[in-house]
This record gives structure tokens, sequence and C-alpha cells, in this order.
């Protein structure tokens, strides 16, 4: 059954991840030189069942990235269908006041709006926003917890 | 034409024989099951992971060189980027 985030949101003791799109995105692809310890990442935190919640964004991104990449339309919906059923993901509609968040985000730190975005689901549930853009890991950090995904699994295998 | 109303079908149907009203219950119950939608088939955890293999399976068969999927998506930010900011260098479709 699936965790509701109202739910997660007061799970206090447990770490909860916002996932960049760029962590799951290059989980896939063996020409990456970030792939291993993204899908290292992603797979221990299946494993444990750590509650990942990312903004809806994340699959329009994941969605257009691999139907680009790979010309191929089904296996970007089959993407998109396969991160809706994993039970520790949750995604979050980007309402009225998460945008407007994002917008205050992206104004005060100089961040890119799709960034912003991420930033601000991490900055509401108190997530850890994993990222490999540097420049969105900068931006945020005095906003919210980043990390590399490198870090991100040394924290869990503490 | 007159166009019976539920209930006017409905005590038609009941002055029928047995057989009949049968008949008519199965062929409407047929009917109707073919226009209902069919429940869509929600992927299971275990057949989500294995189509995310597959996925992966699809790059490393992908001939190179080309972009790579992370590279891709920070192309498609940074594009987005330059358009907001009218610094992509290209014509714009303002006059389109």
């Amino acid at each position: 059954m699936r965790v509701t985030v109202c739910c997660l949101a007061v799970m206090g003791s447990v770490t909860m991840w916002t996932l960049d799109a760029s962590v799951v995105a290059r989980s896939f692809d063996v020409n990456d030189p970030a792939q291993a310890v993204c899908l290292a990442l992603l797979d221990r935190l299946d494993r444990t069942a750590a509650p990942v919640i990312v903004p809806r964004l994340l699959l329009a991104e994941l969605a257009g990235a691999v139907r680009r990449l790979l010309q191929d339309p089904i296996r970007a919906r089959l993407a998109v269908e396969a991160w809706q059923n994993l039970p520790h993901v949750q995604f979050v509609t980007l309402d009225d006041a998460l945008l407007d968040a994002a917008a205050v985000l992206a104004a005060d730190r100089a961040l890119r709006g799709a960034d912003a975005v991420y930033v601000a689901v991490a900055q509401r549930y108190t997530t850890t926003l994993v990222s490999l853009d540097r420049e969105q890991r900068t931006r945020a950090a005095p906003v919210v917890t980043v990390m590399t995904p490198h870090d991100a699994l040394a924290t869990l295998d503490a | 034409m007159h166009v019976a109303t539920y209930d006017e079908a409905l005590a038609v149907a009941r002055r029928l024989p047995l057989a009949e009203r049968l008949r008519l219950a199965s062929a409407l119950t047929g009917e109707a099951a073919g226009e209902v939608s069919p429940v869509p088939h929600r992927m299971t955890p275990d057949e989500a992971r294995a189509a995310l293999a597959d996925i992966r399976a699809a790059f490393a068969a992908q001939p190179g060189p080309r972009l790579s999927l992370g590279e891709q998506i920070e192309a498609d930010r940074h594009a987005r980027d330059r358009v907001l900011s009218g610094r992509d260098g290209e014509r714009d479709d303002v006059d389109a």
C-alpha cells in the first residue's frame, strides 16, 4: 500500500529524499560516467523502501529525454509508467503554493525554473535533495540539504 | 417513434416468457460488458523494475557517440534557459 505524502511529511526520524531528474535519467545510460553511482543509489533506495518524494515534473523531463535519445515513444511511456509504480516513490502535484515557492526560490537563489521546482519540493517536505547539477546544489544549499549521489550513498552506508 | 421509459421497458419485459426474459437479459448484459472500458493494468513493482531494466538495455544497445541521457536533460534545461533569456542565438517565432 502506498504511503501518502502527507504521512511521509511527519516521519521525522526517517531521511527522505528528493531526486533531481538528472539522477534518475543518468541511471539508465551506461555511456554516462555517473550511471553506476546513480543506479546504485536508486537500487539502495528501492531495496530499503526509503521514501522518495519528487515533483511530477520529473516524469515529463524523463519521458522527453528518453524519447529524444532512444527515438522510442513506447519506452519513454514505459519509463514514466514504471516510475509511477515504484512503491517507495511519491509524486507531488505542482499546486499553486508549490509553484509560488519555486518562483520565490528562483528569484532569490538565481535557480533555473525547473531546478527551483525540485528545491521547492525538498524544502516543503524537508527532504535531502540529490542532484548531479553542481549549480543547483550550490544555489539550493542555503535552503535545503543537498548531496551528490555519491554522498547520498555514503550516508545510506553509514 | 415512441421511446419507452425504463419503467415502461421493464414492464414489457416482465410480460415475456421466462426463456425470452433470460435471452433479453443475456443480450443486454453482453452488449453492456463490451461498452465498459477495461480496467487498465497497473504495473507491479517487479514489472516496473523489469521495464526500467529493459530501458537500460536499450540504451546500452545504442550506437555511439551521442549525448548521454543526463547530458540531454542538462542540454534541454540550458537550451530553455537560453530561450527564456533571449540568448539562444536563433530567430524567435515572434513574427511567425
